[in-house]
């Protein structure tokens, strides 16, 4: 068991250096190949979950990597959400060429995500970062267009920022307390060591550093960019996948389980994420660009799990990992929604759609699961972690940000069926009379992600007591 | 002597990058602002962070940025604005005022007695073989990434050399 910690970083790099060779064999290789990775991946990640509560580590030739609750939850949520996008690029990617470099760099993706989640230091954490980061820099590119190529630059300007504020953080940290390692970082901070004063400062990097990786408002002027120009399976898993754990589960490590977490830095995510709730749907509202407006949209819910984590009670704490499960499962699948009309339509226009439903009834059906998920309608998924983070605010007697957090939650419903009317109902536009579903792969990784989001909603118990609650008593423990 | 010198060699590569019209010559003068720091790290005692700024900012992120630049066409560029340059030693004057107040804050915080002494036999191979060998597929990665990601570029330019 302790060795498949290992494979989740071997098994992607074993398939990248494969790739160059496999691709020339057949055109079909290269997707046989990234979908059985991806698949190998998240059977891998399935055999962990009946140890939950329990820390795997590897130590060998002088490496350490190790598996408790809280990572578990994400290498979960970044394989299955991979995975289903391997498989929709089989058929997707036929809009491309340079179809094995495109599953290279998107499982080196998968494996920086991964390495995030399963090294136990500072440094490590960065160098994976890294990784990841580059890999999207060039997949926002891959189509080599102008709109591509803008929005990946200006990805990778703002994210050399944010990396710069967290590697002097991380100098920080390394130059009062002499070590990285999250243990004894953990140890030495609770202890008192080292000048308050400093390592607050310290967090203050690390929030904006891991909070331009998240796109927290006000740090989220390169996601609206990057999210409509790249592939869809890319905005998919940086929505889904990268946002979350280059962000989300880098400021949960640091402050829930490294950090003695003080209340004004909860605080601090409590009106960051006030603050991306509101103004993330908002501005989705007034969108005509679908991936504009789903990315926006992503913006919102990243502020709903900021508020359940700078509630700090348990009820908030559960609440943001059940929506970080969640948001990935129902954002992945609208993104793809978005890659299916826009494979078929060629335009993310939504006033110049109309009466899809009728041409491409599995992404208008799928589409509505991903709907009513996001705006929290039970029995879907997104309805439990939101009325979990409500409870968290009610119980930490935040009233205002209670109903704040309701309204948005239907604002969201509005605007997302105002979405359904423009692209889906209504009057069919002649243009696309002759509209065909897309094709198999995509319309499966489609099915499979909005059974999903129902089933989850439908055995939510189950999944709180195997995923959620174990990283939920992590953050809990180191508080 | 050697850290001195490094410390003026960093900083006028530095100050090149942003006077070179020439995006390949700002690109290389980059890289060896980045060696120049990667020394300085050593100095320092640094010894990671020291091999990862050789490795990353020296090698991969200069063959990517080169790459990048061998592909534009001359009539590629456009006509910039000195502007930005009239403006530069205002910023610098600016950045190393406010680098000189943290610094001096950070010293008086925190520095006395703080970190630790460089452990003597630390060589690259101990460092980067004995105790970042956590890193490795982390550095594998990472230059696969670069890799895949010049190639993935280059798709333009087999293109267009298809066209003409």
């Amino acid at each position: 068991m302790i060795t498949n910690i290992g494979l989740l970083l071997l098994l992607p790099l074993a398939a990248v250096i494969l790739m160059p060779w496999v691709s020339r064999l057949h055109r079909r290789a290269a997707d046989v190949l990234a979908a059985l990775t991806g698949l190998g991946l998240v059977a891998l990640c399935l055999r962990f979950i009946p140890l939950h509560g329990e820390t795997l580590t590897l130590r060998a030739l002088h490496t350490q990597f190790a598996v408790d609750g809280l990572s578990l939850l994400f290498l979960v949520v970044v394989n299955v959400v991979a995975f289903f996008c391997l498989l929709y690029s089989i058929d997707y990617m036929n809009h491309y060429d340079g179809r094995g470099k495109f599953y290279a760099l998107l499982l080196l993706m998968v494996l920086g995500l991964n390495g995030i989640l399963l090294v136990r230091d500072l440094f490590s954490l960065y160098v994976y970062l890294e990784i990841v980061s580059i890999a999207s820099y060039v997949l926002v590119a891959f189509n080599l267009k102008w709109d591509g190529i803008e929005s990946a630059l200006k990805y990778l300007l703002l994210s050399v920022v944010a990396t710069g504020l967290i590697l002097v953080g991380v100098g920080i940290i390394y130059l009062n307390l002499g070590t990285l390692e999250f243990a004894e970082l953990k140890l030495m901070l609770a202890a008192g060591s080292g000048p308050s004063a400093v390592f607050l400062l310290a967090a203050a990097l690390f929030i904006a550093g891991f909070g331009l990786k998240a796109a927290i408002m006000p740090f989220h002027a390169w996601l609206p960019d990057a999210h409509p120009s790249a592939p869809a399976p890319i905005s998919a898993m940086l929505s889904g996948v990268v946002i979350k754990v280059a962000g989300i589960y880098a400021l949960t490590r640091l402050f829930f389980d490294i950090y003695p977490s003080p209340d004004r830095i909860l605080n601090v995510f409590l009106f960051l994420g006030v603050a991306s709730m509101v103004g993330g749907a908002l501005i989705a509202y007034f969108q005509r660009d679908i991936k504009r407006m789903f990315a926006y949209s992503s913006i919102s819910q990243i502020g709903y799990i900021l508020i359940g984590l700078g509630l700090g009670n348990a009820l908030g704490l559960i609440g943001a990992l059940f929506h970080v499960l969640n948001h990935a499962l129902f954002k992945s699948l609208l993104f793809l929604n978005s890659g299916a009309l826009q494979y078929r339509t060629h335009t993310r226009d939504m006033n110049e759609m109309g009466g899809l439903e009728h041409r491409m009834r599995v992404t208008g059906m799928t589409s509505i699961f991903g709907t009513l998920s996001i705006a929290g309608v039970p029995p879907f998924n997104g309805f439990w972690s939101k009325l979990f983070i409500i409870l968290g605010a009610l119980a930490a007697k935040q009233y205002a940000v209670a109903v704040l957090a309701i309204f948005l939650s239907i604002f969201t419903l509005g605007y997302f069926l105002l979405m359904q009317r423009r692209v889906f109902f209504g009057k069919l536009n002649l243009k696309w009379k002759d509209l065909k579903e897309v094709p198999l792969t995509m319309s499966l990784a489609m099915i499979f992600l909005a059974a999903q989001c129902l089933l989850v909603g439908i055995f939510f118990n189950e999944v709180l007591r195997y995923l959620v609650e174990p990283a939920a008593a992590i953050l809990l423990g180191g508080k | 002597m050697l850290l001195y010198a490094s410390l003026i060699l960093l900083v006028v590569f530095a100050i090149l990058v942003c006077f070179f019209r020439d995006l390949l010559y700002a690109a290389v003068s980059l890289a060896l602002a980045s060696v120049m720091l990667s020394v300085v790290l050593f100095q320092y005692g640094a010894n990671i962070a020291a091999v990862f700024e050789l490795s990353v900012c020296a090698g991969l992120i200069t063959v990517l940025f080169v790459s990048t630049v061998s592909m534009t066409k001359d009539s590629d560029q456009a006509n910039e604005s000195r502007l930005p340059a009239y403006f530069l030693p205002f910023i610098l004057v600016l950045f190393l005022g406010l680098d000189f107040f943290l610094v001096k804050w950070l010293a008086g915080s925190t520095l006395v007695g703080a970190g630790f002494p460089a452990t003597p036999g630390l060589n690259f191979q101990n460092v980067f073989w004995g105790q970042r060998m956590t890193d490795i597929v982390g550095q594998v990665s990472l230059i696969l990434v670069g890799v895949f990601g010049i190639l993935t570029i280059m798709r333009a330019l087999s293109e267009r050399r298809k066209h003409d």
